[in-house]
């Protein structure tokens, strides 16, 4: 079912692209996306704004999904790497690279506003 | 729920009352033998219509009936003080609206008060001629009495005859308790000790609830010398003769004033000379240990059982551990420092917030769910606490420890920039108590805005008070400093 709903959500906005991406890039992305968004959201609300409360200022969340994006990002480049000697697979990682990108900033958006409520010191952060 | 009604006799009177207003401001409790809490009316008397000590004193305790009436289930400023005034059934009259009572007659020169002009008797005019020298005769009243209880005895003997002390005697009610508080080494304290002892439980005395005040248990607190005064010729106050008159005051004291149920002395070598202002806006002496210590007296007496009073009169004298100029809440003595170390030391760190933090801290969750938003801190309520912090509470605690000899139980209250001061900021707190440092753990901050706002944020929900009101505000940080204080101190 998952890698299904990766591939699905990554060619709404990629298109169709070539098998390579569907059999090996998609999935491995995508699972990235969704640890990373979790493991940075559970240090984020429970370890950082759990032991401190001077980090749930709007700037310090906004930092923190800038670096799941970042990271996210460099996942696809490293996952991507070497796969393909096609002109064209260059551009389409790239392009990736930014959907990527959004989706991770989205998706750590929408832990957020599921893991804020236990954290202790940054409950109303973003809002 | 009984009352305490207290006397604050002249300048130290109401310095002494002053320090008691930060003391419950902080939390410390008055309660009775059995646990009750006590309403307290303080009333300040003061012929020196501009003694500024006695104006901010009244200044303090108008803020502070206004934070009470704020405070909710706050620990802070707990204690319910009202003036006499708000007693009367219907005010009004020459009932004085404000804590300081101020009656007629003291406008003028003492000659004009006793109608010296109007006296046909040669004998009379003589012997007070013996008894006031022409000074005494000329100086004007308002400016106080000038170190010369001779003048007062007879002028605050005025007093009995106001509506302020018709309404103190029919406000007084079985049960409740009297407490005057003067120096003696001066004009003001030194006469008036006396005569208001002598006025309370005369027979002659039929205003109100004459009999209950009569049988009321009444106790004292003379202030012995504890400073000095720069020597200046002009001056009608020298006080190198302080010691004698006190001497004299004592010796008196001994044969007339016999009717009380417990005095508390409290002196000090005299360490500080103060410049000599005799009356007036200048005579702003800064706080000194000896009136908070004064301030406590005044709490044990409320607490002592009826039944230990037995007929006999309780003397009580003050000790310190160490005899230190500077002293600390860990030199102070452990028994003393127990009544209100914790108290105060939740009251500086509220001060310290106030003064660094809260303004950046609209943030927190502390703030966010209980609607501290930054209208709240600019309201009329949350200014009044500000100013109470920031201009009385701190001022008093930088003058104490400037003062000799010193408390200075908490550091970054003095000058920015003086030697020896240590700069405390609301981000690292650790050296607040010099006594007792707070060390950091790893990844744990030291006592700071920080912890103070991680132990706000851990506070249970407030669910009684209004959301963004100064009850609902301090009732948390009331909670949240406990906690700290216990976590950092040991409670």
């Amino acid at each position: 079912m998952f890698p299904k709903a990766f591939t699905m959500a990554y060619e709404l906005l990629h298109g169709k692209q070539d098998a390579i991406f569907r059999d090996e890039i998609y999935v491995p992305v995508g699972t990235i996306l969704v640890i990373s968004t979790l493991v940075l959201c559970a240090l984020y609300y429970y370890f950082l704004n759990g032991l401190r409360a001077r980090f749930n200022r709007t700037g310090h969340w906004a930092t923190t999904l800038l670096l799941n994006v970042l990271l996210n990002i460099v996942a696809v480049v490293w996952v991507s790497y070497g796969l393909s000697d096609d002109a064209n697979f260059g551009t389409a990682v790239l392009i990736l690279c930014l959907i990527d990108g959004l989706y991770a900033a989205i998706a750590f958006t929408l832990a957020s506003l599921a893991f804020k409520w236990l954290s202790p010191h940054a409950r109303y952060t973003p809002v | 729920m009984k009352r305490l009604f207290i006397f604050g006799i002249g300048g130290t009177g109401s310095r002494v009352i002053e320090s008691l207003v930060y003391l419950l401001a902080a939390g410390v409790e008055i309660r009775d033998a059995a646990g009750e809490p006590i309403e307290i009316v303080p009333m300040l008397l003061d012929t020196d219509a501009d003694n500024q000590d006695t104006i901010d004193s009244v200044k303090v305790l108008e803020l502070y009936e206004k934070l009470h009436k704020a405070s909710g289930r706050s620990a802070f400023f707990g204690t319910k003080i009202s003036r006499l005034a708000s007693l009367a059934q219907r005010p009004g009259g020459n009932i004085s609206p404000s804590f300081w009572l101020k009656y007629k007659g003291v406008q003028q020169a003492f000659g004009n008060f006793i109608d010296y002009d109007q006296i046909s008797s040669l004998a009379t005019k003589r012997l007070l001629e013996g008894l006031y020298s022409d000074e005494n005769m000329n100086d004007s009243l308002t400016g106080g009495f000038l170190g010369n209880p001779n003048v007062g005895a007879v002028v605050l003997s005025g007093f009995k005859d106001t509506d302020d002390f018709d309404l103190f005697a029919t406000s007084f009610n079985s049960g409740d308790r009297i407490f005057i508080v003067g120096s003696i080494f001066g004009g003001t304290g030194a006469a008036g000790l006396p005569w208001l002892q002598k006025s309370l439980r005369s027979t002659d005395q039929r205003a109100g609830a004459a009999d209950a005040i009569r049988q009321a248990l009444v106790g004292a607190l003379v202030v012995l010398p504890y400073f000095k005064l720069e020597t200046d010729e002009d001056s009608h106050i020298d006080s190198n003769a302080f010691i004698t008159k006190t001497k004299a005051a004592l010796t008196y004291y001994h044969q007339h004033v016999i009717d009380l149920n417990a005095i508390y002395y409290i002196a000090d070598t005299a360490k500080k000379s103060y410049p000599n202002h005799e009356s007036g806006v200048k005579q702003n002496n800064a706080a000194h240990l000896v009136e908070l210590m004064g301030a406590l007296a005044i709490r044990d007496f409320v607490q002592i059982p009826e039944d230990e009073f037995s007929g006999q009169t309780l003397y009580h004298e003050f000790a310190i551990a160490k005899d230190e100029e500077v002293l600390t809440f860990s030199t102070l003595g452990q028994h003393t420092a127990e009544v209100f170390a914790r108290e105060l030391t939740q009251l500086a760190m509220l001060a310290v917030l106030n003064r660094d933090h809260f303004d950046k801290a609209m943030h927190q969750p502390w703030a966010v769910k209980n609607g501290f938003t930054k209208f709240f801190f600019k309201t009329s309520d949350y200014q009044d606490l500000s100013t109470f912090l920031q201009k009385y509470f701190s001022q008093w605690v930088k003058e104490l420890g400037e003062n000799r000899r010193a408390f200075a139980p908490f550091a970054g209250f003095g000058d920015k920039g003086e030697s020896g001061a240590i700069p405390i900021t609301a981000s690292d707190m650790a050296l607040l108590r010099p006594d007792l440092p707070v060390r950091s753990k790893w990844f744990q901050p030291g006592l700071s805005g920080e912890r103070l706002d991680i132990a706000a944020n851990n506070m249970r929900p407030l669910e009684y008070e209004d959301k963004g009101s100064l009850q609902r505000f301090l009732t948390l940080w009331s909670q949240a400093t406990r906690s700290m204080y216990d976590d950092c101190y040991g409670g």
